[in-house]
């Protein structure tokens, strides 16, 4: 299933660096998260841009890995990012 | 013995030219003091190596590392181990701790997020409402310290009210959903606001969030200063946090005074509030104007406490404040070698008759004393309400007051051995130990 082209930070969800890594947090849930080095580095970029496009071009600048592999990585974040409440579709509400 | 003086801009923003004498200096290893080396066990001066906040991080040999992780702990110090994990591990700490270290800092910068945005929604509600808030300690000091919520342990969020507005603010917090740990009656009550002293003008407000509490305390004197002072002094630090927006507090010669208070009012037994001292000089070295400070000092009669708090970070640290070298002396210097006698031993150990002992032992001078011992007599919340939380007539109040006191030095007495009690069936020794 494709990503869908746009997202963003879900309104409830507030973030701080770790040296490398990221941890979000839910307020209305208290349930916390932690991204590793390549997920912060994701975390980053959407938290700049939620064009899920430019922010695949951002980390294919970043990475050595192939374009297929990151793109799938990414595929596979942001489902679960959605899945977890932390991102929304750009446009659905919070 | 080679000492590299390092100039306060090095450390700090850009230095104006009007500070030329607040160098900072920093003494070599060996320049640590003696006595420092001689109290502490290898793993108590391991601990310091690793909070110390700048220069090479040293293992001792001997070092109980499950002892220090429960030291740390015990003194809120552990956040401080996380953030250079590489460090750590090259310096010789087993990465299993590393991790464990590591793990605590992720949970504290979520609990810290929650906080701070807290804190944040709180002060736009103020600021709404035309009322004017301080944030102090807290998520806002690791905001302006570090850029970064998670490397404080907080409990709470502080934040600095005026007297005349304490009794709407709370009734906004109550909007919130909090609850209130004082009646609103007594929140309006010119004399009792007026009689609290910087260590108990504070209201404490609570509600459950996310499944954990969240406390808010507001203080309405948070420094032996005139008031118009304290809320005609105020300045913006840049502070990355909620919207990364800057942060307006205390000036820097205010909020060093007011942490120099702080740790002092605890007794200095918590390394965690000497190394918040430590890390605000070194950051705002170069926007501090000793000589602002030093009046500021002066007037707040907080000189002795805050040169001891001096001494104790050049013992602990190495870090020397050449620019108020006024305010260290001979009395200082022991006040600090006393400290530097006992363990390191975590706050909530010491007991309330203890804290004001060392309160008025440290007081500038005898007059000084006089007025904290007034002030003590004077009657706090515990007798201005009673069991149910309605007020009391002033006199029941003062005559409670007077009986805790005199249950309290009764106590203190037996604890240290100065009475004995014998079981003859007493009342009145029944009635005095209970």
């Amino acid at each position: 299933m494709n990503p869908p082209s746009s997202v963003r930070v879900h309104i409830d969800v507030v973030s701080q660096q770790l040296g490398d890594e990221v941890v979000l947090l839910n307020l209305k849930t208290g349930v916390y998260w932690g991204l590793n080095k390549t997920g912060a580095a994701f975390w980053q970029e959407i938290e700049k841009d939620g064009d899920v496009q430019r922010v695949l071009a951002a980390l294919q600048e970043r990475y050595d890995a192939s374009e297929p592999q990151i793109a799938q990585a990414v595929r596979e974040l942001v489902a679960q990012l959605l899945k977890e409440g932390l991102l929304v579709v750009d446009g659905q509400g919070v | 013995m080679g000492t590299q003086t390092i100039a306060a801009s090095d450390v700090g923003p850009a230095r104006p030219a009007w500070l030329s004498s607040s160098a900072l200096r920093f003494c070599s290893e060996n320049d640590l003091r003696i006595e420092l080396k001689l109290r502490l066990s290898p793993t108590e001066q391991t601990l310091v190596y690793l909070v110390k906040p700048f220069g090479e991080r040293r293992i001792c040999p001997g070092t109980d590392w499950a002892a220090l992780d429960s030291l740390a702990r015990s003194l809120g110090l552990t956040e401080r181990l996380g953030p250079e994990a590489e460090e750590l591990v090259v310096a010789g700490v087993p990465p299993s701790w590393v991790e464990r270290w590591a793990d605590v800092r992720r949970a504290r910068a979520a609990r810290n997020l929650l906080l701070a945005r807290e804190e944040a929604d709180l002060l736009s509600a103020f600021q709404r409402n035309g009322i004017e808030a301080i944030p102090l300690k807290g998520v806002s000091l690791a905001r302006i310290l570090y850029g970064d919520v998670s490397r404080r342990p907080v409990t709470d969020i502080d934040l600095a009210i005026q007297p005349c507005e304490i009794s709407r603010a709370a009734s906004i917090l109550e909007s919130r959903g909090y609850t209130i740990s004082l009646p609103h009656e007594l929140l309006r009550d010119p004399t009792f606001l007026h009689s609290a002293g910087e260590h108990t003008a504070e209201v404490g407000c609570l509600r459950e969030q996310a499944g954990s509490s969240l406390l808010v305390e507001l203080h309405w004197k948070v420094l032996p200063l005139p008031d118009d002072l304290l809320w005609s002094s105020q300045a913006h630090y840049e502070a990355a946090g909620p919207a990364g927006l800057p942060l307006r507090t205390l000036t820097p010669e205010l909020y060093l005074l007011f942490l120099c208070a702080h740790v002092s009012g605890h007794g200095w037994t918590s390394l965690r509030w000497i190394c918040d001292v430590s890390d605000f000089l070194l950051r705002f070295a170069g926007r501090i104007d000793p000589a602002e400070f030093l009046r500021h000092c002066r007037t707040a009669r907080l000189c002795h406490r805050t040169g001891t708090t001096l001494e104790l970070i050049e013992s602990y640290f190495g870090l020397r404040w050449e620019a108020v070298s006024a305010l260290r002396n001979s009395s200082t210097r022991r006040t600090a070698a006393e400290f530097l006698l006992r363990p390191l031993t975590p706050a909530l150990d010491i007991s309330v008759g203890a804290i004001h002992r060392e309160r008025l032992r440290l007081q500038d001078n005898p007059a000084e004393q006089l007025r904290y011992l007034w002030w003590l007599a004077h009657p706090t919340r515990l007798e201005l309400l009673n069991g149910r939380g309605v007020l009391r007539s002033r006199t029941g109040a003062w005559l409670c007051r007077a009986t805790r006191l005199a249950r309290l030095a009764w106590n203190e007495a037996i604890s240290r051995g100065q009475l004995a009690v014998r079981p003859r069936g007493s009342a009145q020794c029944k009635g005095g130990v209970g």
